[in-house]
Parts: C-alpha cells; structure tokens; sequence
C-alpha cells in the first residue's frame, strides 16, 4: 500500500495518462468495452496516490520528484503539496460525476475518453508543476483538449462555440505569457518558489525604512 | 527598432482578433499576436551579448541567454497546434455554411435551427 515519495508523484500523473491511452487503444481497436476500465483504471490509481501521500502531506511536508533525475534549475520539478492533494480529491470528485453524466447522456465513443482522460491528465500536471513556464504549457494542452470535447458533438453550434473559446482562450493565454516575461525579467528565475523569493527581496530593497 | 516592431505587432494582431469578421483572419490575427511575443522574448534574451550560447566558444564571455529561446521554442510549437485546431474547426464550419464570416455563420445557424 506504502509508495515511495517519487511513485506517488508518478502515480498521480499516470493514471490518467494511461486510462488516457487504454481508450486510444479502445478506438484502434473499435472497441467500447475499454471506457469503464479505463475510468477504473484512473479512479484507484488517482485515490491510491492521494491516500499514499496522505500521511506526508498532512504532516505539513510537500512530496517532490525531479522529472529524469535533473535537479532544479536544469530539470522540471514536480510538486504536491497540502493545496495539491485538496484540488486533486476535488478534480476527481467532480471529473467521476462528470463521466457519469456523459455515461447517461449519449453513447460517446472511446475517441472522446481519450480527450477525456487527455485533459485530466493536464489538469494533475497544472496541479503538480512547480515552474510558471510549465504552467503555461499544461494550460495549452489543457485547452487544446478542451477545444475538441466543446466541439465534439459536431453540431453547428458547437464548432462555432469551439471556435470562439479558442480564441478567447488563445489570446488570453497570450496575455499569461506576457506576465511570464514580466517575471522573468524582475526575478531572473521561472521557479514558483525561488521567484516569490527573489521578488520578496527585490521588493524589500526598493521600498526606503 | 525592435521595441516598435514588437509594439506594431502586438497592436496588428491583437487588432486582427477583435476586428476581423472573417474565421481566417482571426486565425492570422492570433498568429501575428503570437510571434510578437516570440520577438519580444528573443529580443530581452540577448540584452547581455550575441554569441550562440555555447561555452566552448574561447574568448566569447558574453552570449544571448539560452533559456527564453527554448521557452519559445515550445511556444512556437504550443502555437502551431493551436492554429491548426482553429483551421480546421473553420474549414468545418466553411463546409457546412459556405461562408468565413462569423456573423453570417450565426444566421446560417439561426436558419438551420428553425
């Protein structure tokens, strides 16, 4: 039951990958038995990773796990901290009621699971990063899943719909990019932690005692 | 030079979304919106100096900074996948309508309802 603090991390976010990839395979395969135990596949990997950080998280210690062994400021860092776990448990709360609906709703093929999974998957990684240029990259993949499930009913209305979220989407993505540069030419560094940090100590030079 | 170049841009896309009534040139819109942000980021990495960020280069103690070139480098690529979604959720709504322009899209959607 116990994993260790990297497994955990890992766990976190490969279980909606795979789920992600068992329904792509569903669809290769035109198969519809693959969407309940891609959804079971995700749900107890998820609940599995959130209880076994549990005992850390709630003794105040945040895990970490540096993607291929490249520590920080080479490699990307990933994080779960108390805020994680709580957005997590919510994530899944809501993204199972939000499986059941589309369960009663219409006969969905594997195809729109993957999308499914696919922006799950974005969401635990906004969630766990650690760095606000990632940040930026898992809202793209996000939205980019998003794009597709509004468009997928393929219904007029919903490709106009898809349309004009990609563009409001897009360009305000544009505008967190900005604030990314502003960031990064105060601080210096993309790190979350290292640039409040920095900025903190920027901001106590300037203001005169 | 290169701060008006990266103003005009910014103004010529941002101007090209909000205005323009035709799917496609709201697409270019974002793209021109895109690489203006690519130019600025490019342009603040090489304050400092301009030789290729490799440390082997001997007498070359000043070299452009080589993180915001691979951050564009992935926003680049963000970006050309984002175009290619909105293309081809305009070629499907060209097929069904006939038309680019947003609003008579919108009618056409109107007169499909009823």
């Amino acid at each position: 039951m116990s994993l260790s603090t990297d497994l955990t991390v890992l766990l976190l976010l490969l279980a909606p990958l795979s789920a992600a990839v068992l329904s792509l395979l569903g669809k290769l395969f035109s198969s519809r038995g693959v969407i309940t135990p891609a959804f079971i596949l995700w749900l107890v990997g998820s609940i599995w990773a959130l209880v076994a950080a549990a005992p850390s998280i709630f003794s105040g210690v945040a895990l970490e796990y540096s993607v291929g062994g490249w520590l920080e400021p080479y490699g990307i860092g990933l994080r779960v901290n108390g805020l994680t776990w709580i957005a997590t448990l919510t994530d899944i709360v809501i993204a199972s009621a939000a499986w059941l609906c589309t369960r009663r709703y219409r006969r969905f093929d594997p195809l729109f699971y993957f999308f499914f999974f696919l922006a799950l998957f974005s969401l635990q990684g906004l969630l766990c990063t650690k760095d606000i240029f990632n940040l930026f990259v898992w809202f793209e993949v996000l939205s980019l899943s998003s794009f597709i499930l509004v468009a997928y009913d393929g219904s007029l209305n919903a490709k106009l719909a898809a349309f004009n979220y990609l563009i409001i989407s897009s360009m305000s993505i544009l505008f967190f990019l900005l604030g990314v540069w502003i960031l990064y030419q105060l601080s210096g560094v993309l790190a979350l932690d290292q640039m409040t940090f920095r900025l903190d100590a920027l901001r106590a030079r300037s203001t005169p005692d | 030079m290169a701060k008006i170049l990266i103003v005009g841009l910014f103004c010529i896309g941002l101007w090209g979304i909000l205005a323009g009534r035709s799917l496609i040139r709201k697409i270019i819109g974002l793209t021109i919106f895109n690489s203006s942000l690519v130019v600025l980021f490019i342009i603040s990495g090489r304050l400092d100096g301009t030789a290729a960020p490799l440390l082997t280069i001997p007498g070359e103690p000043l070299f452009v900074d080589p993180l915001p070139q691979a951050l564009m480098l992935t926003a680049i690529v963000v970006g050309l996948s984002v175009t290619a979604v909105a293309l081809i959720l305009a070629v499907k709504l060209y097929r069904s309508c006939g038309t680019l322009d947003v609003r008579e899209i919108e009618d056409c959607i109107h007169e499909s309802e009823h």
